[in-house]
């Protein structure tokens, strides 16, 4: 595949990522959950920040001649999935033990959607940690 | 595992940029291989080696 069809696909999930927080956080903002849906709202501009910047450094990399992926960072995103994975799953167990403590404790246990986006925020933040400890680490 | 890219480069007068580009590889690799910190393909070893003008066995050798 292309380097620029490579970026324009890059770009347009981003969009539709960072875009797709946006009616999430009105809903819950709706529903009276104030501080949950700024919380959202919050996490959505991050992530657009974030995107912001490698995008750009991307999009510079590709202007210069170089290529957006090569077998070094083809390899990095493999290990770093593959230790979000691993780590994710002891992440999940904690997920569902607070669950089930939670009650225990006088506290109301999160919801599925709740526990749902702990998840996958979770393994997204494992993601990223787990790429710039290798990429500073290298291969010894 | 160690190399020569550096000694070989400053030889030529290329930049890791130039040396990246005509490797067709990023330049955060051509660092770390120069850093020891990656192990290249085969495939990339020998593109390395080309663009210096030299071969793999004269550009990368163990202690």
């Amino acid at each position: 595949m292309n380097d620029k069809i490579r970026f324009i696909i890059r770009v347009l999930l981003t969009i539709t990522l960072v875009a797709g927080f946006g009616p999430w956080a009105f809903m819950v903002i709706k529903e009276g959950r104030i501080m949950e849906g700024a919380g959202i709202a919050i996490v959505a501009l991050i992530i657009a920040g974030l995107a912001l910047v490698l995008l750009k450094s991307s999009y510079t990399e590709i202007k210069k001649g170089f290529p957006l992926q090569d077998e070094r960072s083809k390899k990095l995103t493999t290990k770093s999935a593959a230790y979000a994975f691993y780590i994710g799953l002891y992440w999940l167990l904690v997920i569902m033990y607070y669950s089930d403590l939670a009650p225990r404790l006088g506290r109301s246990a999160p919801t599925v959607d709740q526990a749902l986006s702990a998840g996958i925020a979770g393994m997204s933040i494992l993601f990223g940690l787990s790429y710039l400890y290798l990429n500073r680490k290298g291969e010894e | 595992m160690e190399n020569r890219i550096k000694e070989l480069r400053a030889k030529y007068d290329l930049t890791q940029e130039d040396l990246a580009r005509k490797a067709g590889v990023r330049r955060e690799t051509i660092i770390y291989l120069e850093k020891g910190k990656y192990n290249p393909s085969l495939d990339l070893a020998h593109k390395v080696a080309k663009e210096l003008k030299t071969t793999i066995d004269e550009l990368f050798f163990f202690d």
